[in-house]
């Protein structure tokens, strides 16, 4: 049982290998210090990213998700990227519109040496989530629930 | 109608009508599989004809012979649904194209008049709806008569028919469309997000939605997958959430707008308001039109424009 007071937000990141992950990576290797509340899950595309998988890490207890792929134009599969542009406007609406706050999806280019843009990217959601607070909506209860719940505000 | 189909059938030029037969009672019509010239006097066609008739074409995929289905405007996008998805094919298919004044929310009629009276039959004109009963003709106006879908109707002339048998109507105005989903959009977070999860709590999960719907022929449907299990069999708020989003994600781009899922759903969730949403972003983002309205304009997540607008960088 954690205390709100030690909450700390969980990022889900999906980063397409050929960019973005190759972009977290620089900003690694450039030792650029960035929030550890992301979690990478490295995906071969943005186009890969089906909004279950979004739906999913909100279950299961993420308060944001960050989806980056390459800059329109420069996708690995060439179009994967415009493919998931218009899926994840749609999506993001739709999640807006059931009563989401849109800030806990955000979806971002970012090639492979922009490692500073990753960082900066990650902080920036980071403090934003910081200042919403844990995720409920569609939040599931731990296996193992114990009848006191976890993160009520 | 009954001409149709008897002389298709008499010239064996289909081996099956699909239409509309009279029910137990007035206000209910059945679907009807006519084979026989003699059977096609059961056909019926009233403003109790809400269903849509196209998915069925997909039971007779296989079948050697042609076959005649009953559209109106709206179920002409479901049958466009279809032919673009390689559900069915064109030249498989005899369409009857009835131009549509609209078709009454039997339940709406019925909360007019007194419990227990029995309705005989109906009618719709331009401006009225006449709804015989036993105890005489009651006229009420069509706007509070008509279902949900057919106030604004953008196709009430079928968009796809080898047959019309009527004069074609002309399409309202249709400024007011998304009026409904323009006010949901104006509530505090909050709000909708109450609203919803109220409804979606309520979901059986009886997917009457998924069954009805021409955008959804899958032939595994995610929904009755265990591995992977994106959605489990518990019942409760946050997987009845996964499923309505992710239903709409496969629907989006494809939903035609046809409104069979609301009225299939047995605990009258309003599942217009949240496939609408999606046709309206859609359209407003893309330059697209109501899906299913043009058989050469293929759903937009299907496809992209580098000019796309962007809000990712
Ligand atoms: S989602 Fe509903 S309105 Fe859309 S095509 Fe399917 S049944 Fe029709
Ligand atoms: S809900 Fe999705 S997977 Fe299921 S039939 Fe419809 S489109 Fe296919
Ligand atoms: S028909 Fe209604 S109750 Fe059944 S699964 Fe669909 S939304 Fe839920
Ligand atoms: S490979 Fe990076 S977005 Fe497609």
């Amino acid at each position: 049982m954690s205390l709100d007071s030690q909450w700390e937000p969980k990022i889900v990141g999906f980063c397409c290998n050929w960019c973005s992950y190759a972009g977290a990576d620089l900003a690694g290797l450039n030792r650029l210090s960035y929030s550890p509340t992301v979690r990478i899950v490295r995906v071969p595309c943005s186009g890969r990213v089906n909004p279950a998988f979004i739906i999913r890490a909100f279950q299961r207890g993420a308060d944001a998700v960050l989806v980056s792929g390459c800059h329109p134009g420069d996708c690995h599969y060439v179009s994967g990227n415009y493919h998931a542009r218009r899926r994840f406007l749609v999506f993001k609406r739709l999640l807006e519109y059931v009563g989401f706050e849109g800030e806990r999806l955000q979806v971002r280019w970012i090639s492979g040496s922009e490692g500073a843009k990753f960082a900066q990217t990650v902080d920036e959601l980071d403090r934003k989530i910081k200042a919403l607070g844990p995720n409920k909506k569609m939040r599931q209860e731990p296996p193992g629930f114990s009848g006191v719940k976890d993160h009520e505000g | 109608m009954r001409e149709t189909a008897r002389q298709l059938l008499r010239e064996r030029e289909v081996g099956l009508v699909i239409g509309y037969a009279a029910g137990s009672e007035a206000y209910w019509v059945t679907p009807a599989f006519i084979k026989e010239e003699a059977q096609a006097d059961r056909l019926v066609w009233n403003p109790f004809c809400v269903n849509s008739l196209a998915k069925y074409l997909i039971n007779y995929h296989h079948e050697p012979y042609k076959v005649a289905v009953v559209v109106k405007g709206c179920d002409s996008r479901a049958l466009v649904r279809l032919l673009q998805d390689n559900q069915v094919q064109r030249e498989k298919v005899v369409v009857i194209g009835i131009p549509c004044l609209g078709v009454v929310d039997a339940k709406a009629a019925a909360l007019k008049i007194a419990p227990g009276t029995r309705i005989l039959g109906a009618s719709v004109t331009d401006g009225e709806f006449l709804l015989q009963t036993e105890s005489g003709t009651l006229s009420l106006p069509r706007g509070e008569a008509l279902c949900a879908k057919c106030r604004y109707c953008e196709n009430p002339t079928p968009v796809l028919a080898d047959t019309l048998l009527a004069e074609e109507v002309a399409a309202e105005p249709a400024a007011n469309i998304y009026a409904e989903v323009r006010e949901v959009e104006s509530w505090p977070r909050e709000k909708r997000s109450a609203f919803w999860d109220g409804h979606f709590q309520r979901c059986l999960r009886c997917y009457a939605c998924r069954n009805i719907c021409p955008a959804c022929t899958c032939r595994e449907c995610v929904f009755d997958q265990t591995d992977p299990c994106w959605v489990a069999k518990a019942h409760n708020l946050s997987e009845n959430t996964a499923f309505h989003l992710i239903r709409a994600m496969h629907v989006a781009g494809r939903c035609v707008d046809c409104g069979e899922c609301e009225r299939a759903c047995p605990v009258n969730i309003p599942l217009r308001l949240l496939n609408q949403k999606v046709i309206k972003d859609i359209k407003e983002l893309f330059g697209v039109s109501t899906p299913g309205s043009r058989l050469d304009e293929m759903p937009a997540l299907g496809m992209f424009a580098t000019e796309d607008p962007d809000e990712f960088n």
